[in-house]
């Protein structure tokens, strides 16, 4: 059952990742609450609508002591979330969320992000690798422009260190001479084509709502099994 | 209302761009909702999941049976303190578990929002949230009867 006990949290670290983009590392007295990778905190802010607050998802993994959020600045909420700094409080729910992959069957995974979609699908990886998860791990990312990549050097460190996890980066709305990129919006197609056993993977969607209903969709057309297709939509 | 005004849209919904917020299936499923459980008292089930809260505005409540030999959902009922979009959705949803001969628990816990949306046709945009409470109402009474029921 939910529960609907709040935590609070002293912000220790502010770092702005892309542009509009900050990750907010947060400190709370006593133990920190447990999470699954993949699940989210309710941020709470009083005089400010919704009154029962807003999700973020958590970007760190399990193994480590203090919880980031990484928050992009769009609405009024995240704004004002954003304009606290180190040294500020704030409170939240328990970790939350179904978003996870099931200890099963799958021969590997697939992640489609969109944005800042990336922060949920960079803790289960990251959890995932370095719990020494073997099977496939491939990172299919879309971005507006190089610079708002959030975590590219972090993926791409984690991806020198883990022979099974890939990435392939797509950006929209500039081009890119780079051949690690590819230009435009991703297709299912390519996504199958780059994904070993898709049939028998689980694929993570994340991102906008038009993006995840979006992939969700295409990838259900290409074939995919609707069961083996994780969505959070971020709205 | 003048000719002018008469054919202005009330509200614009982002998936039918059309002059009422919600499509035909939607609004068969507010209007006669599946499987609602208005009265809980003698209801007897083998898992339950609360989401939300009265406060926030929204809570959802599902019940569901399970085959135990199966591991499938004989029963999926529901009540929510929620609007339409909640109430479309969740009815949706306890089609989804219990049809052709019920969904298997693996199943029910990849059941995505998107999966619902799809059956239903879609809903706007800004309802998109509604559609995840029964969602996750569901999987906590998977997780219930997994941890607390199951053999």
């Amino acid at each position: 059952m939910q529960n609907n006990s709040t935590v609070s949290y002293t912000i220790i670290e502010k770092l702005n990742e892309a542009p509009g983009v900050f990750s907010l590392v947060l400190e709370t007295q006593g133990e920190r609450p447990p999470f699954i990778a993949g699940q989210y905190l309710t941020v709470r802010l009083p005089h400010f609508e919704p009154v029962e607050g807003k999700s973020y998802s958590i970007a760190s993994t399990p193994s480590e002591k203090n919880i980031m959020l990484t928050i992009k600045a769009m609405g009024e909420f995240s704004r004002a979330i954003l304009a606290h700094e180190v040294g500020d409080t704030i409170t939240t729910s328990l970790p939350y969320g179904f978003f996870y992959p099931e200890p099963d069957e799958s021969s590997g995974l697939a992640f489609v992000v969109g944005g800042i979609g990336i922060t949920p699908c960079m803790s289960i990886m990251g959890d995932l690798l370095e719990h020494d998860y073997q099977k496939p791990v491939t990172l299919f990312y879309s971005n507006r422009t190089q610079a708002d990549i959030v975590f590219n050097n972090a993926l791409d460190t984690l991806a020198q260190k883990h022979p099974n996890f890939k990435i392939h980066y797509f950006i929209t709305r500039e081009e890119v001479i780079d051949p690690n990129f590819n230009t435009g919006r991703m297709t299912a197609n390519f996504i199958t084509t780059h994904t070993t056993n898709p049939h028998e993977a689980d694929f993570f969607i994340c991102g906008s709502i038009d993006f995840t209903k979006d992939m969700w969709k295409s990838l259900k057309t290409g074939g995919i099994e609707h069961t083996r297709l994780f969505t959070e939509g971020f709205f | 209302m003048n000719k002018e005004t008469k054919n202005i849209p009330d509200v614009t919904s982002c998936d039918q761009g059309s002059s009422w917020l919600y499509n035909e299936t939607v609004k068969d499923h507010f209007l006669n909702p599946r499987n609602i459980l208005i009265n809980d008292e003698t209801y007897e089930s083998d898992g339950v999941g609360i989401v939300g809260s009265p406060a926030c505005g929204d809570m959802m409540v599902v019940w569901i049976k399970i085959d135990k030999n199966t591991e499938r959902i004989t029963e999926c009922v529901w009540r929510t303190f929620g609007c339409a979009s909640a109430i479309a959705s969740t009815s949706m949803m306890s089609i989804m578990a219990t049809e052709n001969g019920g969904m298997t628990l693996r199943d029910a816990k990849r059941l995505s929002p998107e999966a619902i949306l799809d059956r239903l046709g879609g809903l706007p945009d800004r309802k998109y949230h509604c559609s995840v409470l029964g969602h996750q109402a569901l999987r906590e009474a998977v997780m219930d009867y997994e941890q607390n029921h199951a053999k």
